[in-house]
């Protein structure tokens, strides 16, 4: 990973012992950084640190994520994912606590935060035999906590939060479009081929673009892969650099991709369509509209299909050694016949 | 897009180099892996995309690009290509490229079929370039094996510092 080299654990650790010291306003022990290699978006470090808080010594074993120029979304912004970590303290929403964020690159070379280590292991979409990922207690009781903490998420009064501030679009009638212009952007910026499935699905986004029903903060990569479980417990909701204002239905067709749950009946190996949207209802009083679930799923397949161009185009352009990244590139026609089967579904 | 061959393979032997021979512990793997890195060197400047597969792409390409063309006369002329005479002799980069532009220019036949200015037999039209991304995505699936996942999460579990994208 030469790109990334000048982030290596040694300098990074020296760099962040400054810029905490001037933060705490006292001394700081920052141990050894252990870097976990298996992103390919943000960096992520893990150590022990000790520092003073209201005159009481405290020790934490914390987490250092930093957005590198090389990577996949670049250029990165700390801030809107460490004031949605903020704000959600407390909340329905197991989220690990935020405790310092830099958008500023002069500190370590990158913007950054720093947040609490939370134990957990992440369950992944993927099986060795293609089978389910979870046996059918655990499904069900992992299933409802994951059902009970988007409904936190999609209700979190997020306006009187400091949370409000990080963007995206709040008018009903542009949140869509919204997320159409974004990705679009993205697609032509990583790729100079043309796919003509991915323009047809752009003109089809655009014609059929539905109304959100209210605006919530929208995860935007909610499934499995993303969260901690612990001892049957989901400990943390992870991974919220796509966070924005919207409509919360996208999170709802994000969970329905096929890629979450292969041949399984179960969305992201938790439950069928018909319990997330009876379930979700329940939670929050509000009516999935099926049109619009099937709408959002079928953005989210585009979505995934134009990350894994990004995927791509970091690998050929960005000096990114990660071979996952090259790897996605060759699944680019299997994104699209999913593409085009959700689109057929959803027309 | 698929990366290109010379930067797929300088990644192979850089994450050998970089990421996996450092950690292998036993020394005849670790020769063989290094082994691994002779091959691809010599190997490279050897390589190039196999031509029969692009060749195909490009001809079933200008296949569906003249039949929607005779359906809606009227759409805008796309950019101009390879001479069949050229495309006989390209290379496969010069295939690749002619691809590319063939799908460009489906691209423009599809987004003008649903303006406001189509007029033909749009439905038609539309339809068969519908049929036939359907049929190349089907064919560039032959050549495309079930990815690894499952197999490299396995490899690489690690709770919190895990990030799929």
């Amino acid at each position: 990973m030469s790109a990334i080299d000048t982030f290596d654990s040694d300098s990074v650790r020296s760099r962040l012992l400054v810029y905490l010291r001037r933060q705490v306003g006292g001394d700081v022990e920052v141990g050894p950084l252990k870097r976990y290699t298996v992103g390919f978006s943000w960096l992520t470090f893990g150590f022990n640190a000790k520092w003073s808080e209201g005159g009481a010594r405290v020790e934490r074993d914390v987490i250092l994520r930093i957005g590198p120029p090389s990577g996949i979304f670049a250029p990165y912004r700390a801030i809107p994912e460490f004031l949605t970590l903020q704000s959600l303290a407390g909340s329905g929403v197991p989220v690990p606590r935020a405790y310092w964020c830099c958008d500023d690159t002069e500190p370590l070379g990158a913007p950054f935060f720093v947040c609490e280590f939370v134990k957990g292991d992440a369950p992944v979409p993927w099986t060795a035999d293609g089978g389910p990922a979870f046996d059918e207690e655990t499904r069900r009781n992992l299933g409802d906590q994951f059902l009970a903490a988007l409904a936190g998420l999609h209700d979190f009064a997020w306006r009187s939060a400091p949370v409000a501030r990080i963007g995206g679009a709040t008018d009903p009638a542009q949140t869509a479009h919204a997320q159409i212009a974004f990705w679009e952007e993205r697609m032509r910026q990583w790729s100079t081929r043309r796919y003509p499935m991915l323009e047809w699905a752009l003109i089809w986004f655009r014609a059929h673009a539905p109304n959100a029903e209210r605006i919530s903060l929208v995860h935007g990569d909610y499934r499995i892969g993303n969260f901690l479980e612990l001892d049957g417990r989901i400990s943390a909701i992870l991974d919220w650099e796509l966070v924005h204002l919207g409509d919360p239905m996208e999170d709802l067709g994000w969970i329905c991709l096929q890629a979450w749950r292969g041949r399984s009946p179960y969305m992201c190996h938790l439950f069928t369509r018909e319990e997330l949207k009876e379930k979700y209802e329940a939670l929050t009083g509000t009516t999935v509209d099926l049109a619009a679930l099937h709408y959002w799923e079928a953005f989210g397949t585009f979505k995934l299909a134009v990350m894994h161009l990004g995927a791509s185009f970091c690998f050929e352009t960005r000096d990114f050694n990660d071979l996952r990244m090259a790897g996605m590139g060759f699944q680019i026609p299997r994104m699209l016949l999913q593409l085009e089967s959700v689109l057929e579904r959803a027309a | 897009m698929n990366n290109s061959l010379e930067r797929l393979i300088a990644g192979i032997m850089a994450t050998l180099r970089a990421d996996v021979i450092p950690n292998v512990t036993d020394a005849y793997a670790r020769g063989q892996a290094i082994g691994v890195i002779d091959l691809l060197n010599n190997i490279a400047p050897r390589l190039e995309w196999a031509r029969a597969p692009l060749a195909e792409a490009v001809a079933e390409r200008r296949k569906a690009v003249t039949a929607a063309r005779a359906l809606v006369p009227q759409a805008p002329a796309g950019a101009a290509g390879l001479s069949e005479q050229a495309v006989a002799t390209a290379s496969s980069a010069d295939l690749a490229a002619e691809r590319d532009r063939l799908d460009g220019e489906i691209s423009d036949l599809i987004a003008w079929t649903q303006s406001e200015s189509a007029c033909g037999d749009v439905a038609a039209a539309i339809a068969l370039l519908r049929q036939h991304v359907h049929e190349e995505l089907t064919r560039d699936m032959k050549l495309t094996r079930k990815p690894l996942f499952a197999e490299i999460s396995k490899a690489t579990a690690g709770g919190q510092a895990k990030n799929q994208n």
